[in-house]
C-alpha cells in the first residue's frame, strides 16, 4: 500500500515539466543576481567620479534590484513569467542600460562601471527562453540597440571602445541562443517523462481494472456454478412436469430457467455484459410471450462494440416477435457463433414460413432488420419458403 | 415396436428419475426398469437395459467419455442428456460412441420419440450435438467435406433438415446422408481412444489393475 502511494507521487502528471519551470525560474534568478551585485564592489572602490550624475546611478541600482526581486517572486510563484512580466523587464532593461550608459563618462560606459550590462545580458536571456524564438530575438535586438545606444559616447573619440561593446553585444546574442536551446532540451526531456509516467500510470490503471474485473468475474462464476446446480436444475425439472403443477406454472418454471441457463453460459465465456447475455435477455423476455426458445453460443468475441450488441439484441427480438406472431409453433432457435473477430447470429422456426418473395408480412419484417443491422454495418438474410420454416441470418464483422 | 424397450437412467438428480419414471408409465412401449445415480452403481446391478439415459456430468466427477464406453461395453446405446450442453464434454461422448445428445429442457415428447428412434436405428442427431460438432476446433477433429460443413450449421442454427438440404441444394436424402456420414466419423475419430478406455476397464474388471497397460 505504502509503495504503491509513493509511485502514485511519482507518477502525477506534468510533474517533470513542472519541476523543469521551476528549476529554470530559480537558474535566471541566480543569475541575474550574479549580474548585478559585482558592481557593489566597484561601487566599493569609491570611483564615483566616473558618472554624471553618482546619485541618480546609484537610484537606478536599486530601483533595479527591487524590481528584480519583484520579478523573480512571481516568476518562482506562478512557474514562468508570463509575457508581459517579461516584456515590462526588457523595458525596465532598455531604460536603465540607455540612462545609466549616458550617465557614465566618456571611456567608462563599456567598463565595470555601467552595472546595466550583465543583468541586459540576463534579460535576453530570460525573453529567449521564456518567450520562445521569436519574441527572444525581438528582445535580443531591442536590448542590443538599447546597450549601443546607450555606450555611443565610448564609440568615438581619441580611444574608441569599440571591441569591447562589440564583445559585449555577441556575448548578449551566444548566451541567449545557447540558454534558448539549454532550456528546450530540458523541457523536452520532461516532456518524454511525463509521457512515460502518464504511460506507466495508465498501464498501472488499466492492470487494476483488470485484476477488479477478474476477481468479480471468478466470484460470479462461483455464484453461477451455485447456481446451475441448484437453481437451474429446480426450474428445468418443473418446467418439464415434475412436482405436478400446474402448465402456466411449468411454463413459467421453464422460462426462468432458458433466462437463467443463457446467463450462466454466458458467464462462462467471462463475458457478462456481451452478446451472449444480451440474447439471454432477449430470449427471457420472448419466453414470457410463451416461445420455447433454444440458445446455443460458442465463441462470441468478449469486446464486441455496444452498438453492434444492441442491434443484434433488437434484430433477435423482432425476429423472436415475428416467430410469435406468424409462425404458428411456440419453438424457436437462437444461436450465436463467433467467426474470428466478427459474429453469426439466427433465429429459426419450424412453423408456417411465408414466401420471401411477395409482399406481406414477410417484406416488412427484411426491410427492417436489413435496416436495422446497415446501421452498425452488419446484414441480414432471410430464407423461408411456405410450409418450410423460417431462418434469419445476423452476420457482423469488423 | 412390438416389443417392450428397456431403459434404464443414470443421474445423481433423484427428482429427475422419479420424473422420468412417471413420464415412461405413461408410455405404452417403453419401461423404465433401473436407475442409478453413478455408472459405477449401475454397473453393479448386473444389468444390460436396450438403451441408458446418462447424464453427461455426474456427480462423482466420473469422464462422461469413459461413462459411455462403459455403458457400451455393456451392451446398452447410450442417450446422453444435460442441462446446458457443455461442448467439449458432448463431443467426447459421441466419439466414444453415444448413440445422441439432448438437452433436458426438451420434454418428455422428444425423450421418447429419441429412444424409438435408437431402437429403430435411425436417431436424428440434436441441433445441439450439431452445433457442438459445427464448433469443434481442435486440431485433431475429424475433417468434414465443404457440403457436410454447411448442411450441419443450417441445422445446428435450428432449420429442419429438410430445409437445410434446399439451402445448400441437395435431397433430404442426401442431407440424412450427411448427417450419418459425419456421425460415423466421429465414432471412427474415437475408436482407438475408445479401445484403450476399454482394454483399462477389462484390466480393472478382471482386478488387473496394476498390470501396465498395454
Amino acid at each position: 500500500m505504502r509503495h504503491s502511494r509513493r509511485v502514485t507521487k511519482d507518477l502525477e502528471p506534468g510533474a517533470a515539466a513542472r519541476g523543469t519551470e521551476g528549476w529554470l525560474v530559480g537558474a535566471l534568478g541566480l543569475l541575474r543576481a550574479a549580474q548585478l551585485l559585482p558592481w557593489l564592489a566597484a561601487a566599493a572602490e569609491g570611483r564615483w567620479d566616473t558618472y554624471r550624475s553618482p546619485v541618480l546611478v546609484a537610484a537606478l541600482y536599486v530601483a533595479y534590484a527591487c524590481w528584480a526581486v519583484l520579478l523573480f517572486q512571481n516568476g518562482r510563484r506562478h512557474q514562468g513569467f508570463p509575457a508581459w512580466w517579461v516584456t515590462a523587464d526588457v523595458a525596465v532593461n532598455v531604460c536603465c542600460v540607455i540612462a545609466v550608459g549616458s550617465q557614465c563618462l566618456p571611456g567608462y560606459a563599456t567598463t565595470w562601471q555601467n552595472w546595466t550590462v550583465g543583468p541586459v545580458i540576463g534579460a535576453a536571456i530570460l525573453s529567449m527562453v521564456f518567450c520562445g524564438w521569436r519574441a527572444g530575438i525581438v528582445a535580443c535586438v531591442t536590448l542590443s540597440a538599447a546597450y549601443v545606444i546607450g555606450v555611443r559616447g565610448d564609440l568615438t573619440g581619441p580611444a574608441p571602445a569599440t571591441g569591447t561593446a562589440i564583445g559585449n553585444v555577441v556575448s548578449l546574442l551566444a548566451f541567449s541562443c545557447a540558454a534558448g536551446f539549454f532550456a528546450e532540451r530540458l523541457r523536452s526531456t520532461a516532456r518524454r517523462t511525463d509521457l512515460a509516467a502518464a504511460e506507466a500510470l495508465r498501464a498501472r490503471d488499466a492492470e487494476a481494472a483488470a485484476e477488479a474485473r477478474r476477481a468479480r468475474l471468478e466470484e460470479r462464476v462461483r455464484q453461477y456454478g451455485l447456481l446451475h446446480d441448484n437453481v437451474l436444475t429446480t426450474l428445468t425439472l418443473l418446467g418439464a412436469g415434475a412436482g405436478g403443477i400446474s402448465p402456466e406454472l411449468r411454463e413459467r418454471c421453464t422460462m426462468d430457467a432458458t433466462f437463467l441457463k443463457a446467463l450462466v453460459s454466458a458467464i462462462s465465456d467471462a463475458s457478462p455484459d456481451g452478446l451472449n447475455a444480451a440474447l439471454g435477455r432477449v430470449t427471457y423476455d420472448q419466453g414470457l410471450l410463451g416461445l420455447q426458445i433454444h440458445h446455443s453460443h460458442d465463441g462470441v468475441a468478449q469486446d464486441l462494440p455496444g452498438a453492434v450488441v444492441e442491434a443484434i439484441a433488437q434484430a433477435v427480438k423482432e425476429a423472436l416477435n415475428n416467430v410469435v406472431k406468424h409462425s404458428m409453433t411456440r419453438e424457436a432457435w437462437v444461436t450465436a457463433e463467433g467467426h474470428g473477430s466478427g459474429v453469426v447470429v439466427s433465429v429459426a422456426d419450424h412453423g408456417c414460413g411465408f414466401d420471401v418473395t411477395t409482399a406481406g408480412p414477410g417484406l416488412g419484417i427484411t426491410r427492417s432488420l436489413r435496416q436495422r443491422m446497415a446501421a452498425v454495418g452488419g446484414e441480414v438474410d432471410i430464407d423461408s419458403r411456405p410450409g418450410q420454416g423460417t431462418y434469419v441470418e445476423i452476420r457482423w464483422a469488423t | 415396436m412390438g416389443d417392450m424397450i428397456t431403459v434404464g437412467a443414470i443421474d445423481d438428480d433423484r427428482m429427475l428419475l422419479e420424473m422420468l419414471k412417471s413420464w415412461m408409465s405413461a408410455v405404452p412401449d417403453i419401461e423404465l426398469v433401473h436407475t442409478a445415480a453413478t455408472v459405477e452403481e449401475y454397473a453393479r446391478l448386473g444389468v444390460c437395459d436396450q438403451i441408458v439415459l446418462l447424464d453427461l456430468n455426474l456427480k462423482d466427477d466420473s469422464p462422461p467419455a469413459e461413462n459411455v464406453v462403459r455403458l457400451t461395453g455393456l451392451g446398452c446405446k447410450v442417450l446422453v442428456v444435460s442441462i446446458i450442453a457443455d461442448q467439449r464434454y458432448v463431443i467426447a461422448t459421441l466419439e466414444a460412441g453415444a448413440e445422441g445428445y439432448l438437452t433436458k429442457s426438451h420434454g418428455p415428447d422428444a425423450l421418447v420419440t429419441s429412444i424409438r428412434q435408437i431402437v429403430a436405428g435411425e436417431l436424428t442427431p440434436s441441433p445441439e450435438l450439431a452445433f457442438a460438432v459445427t464448433r469443434d476446433n481442435r486440431p485433431a477433429r475429424p475433417q468434414l467435406s465443404p457440403q457436410e460443413s454447411r448442411l450441419l450449421s443450417y441445422y445446428a442454427r435450428g432449420m429442419t433438415l429438410d430445409s437445410a438440404a434446399r439451402r445448400i441444394g441437395v435431397s433430404p436424402r442426401t442431407a440424412e446422408d450427411y448427417l450419418n456420414r459425419v456421425k460415423k466419423k466421429y465414432e471412427e475419430a474415437g475408436r482407438p481412444a475408445r479401445t484403450k478406455l476399454e482394454l483399462a476397464q477389462c484390466f480393472r474388471e478382471d482386478g488387473l489393475e496394476d498390470e501396465p497397460p498395454l
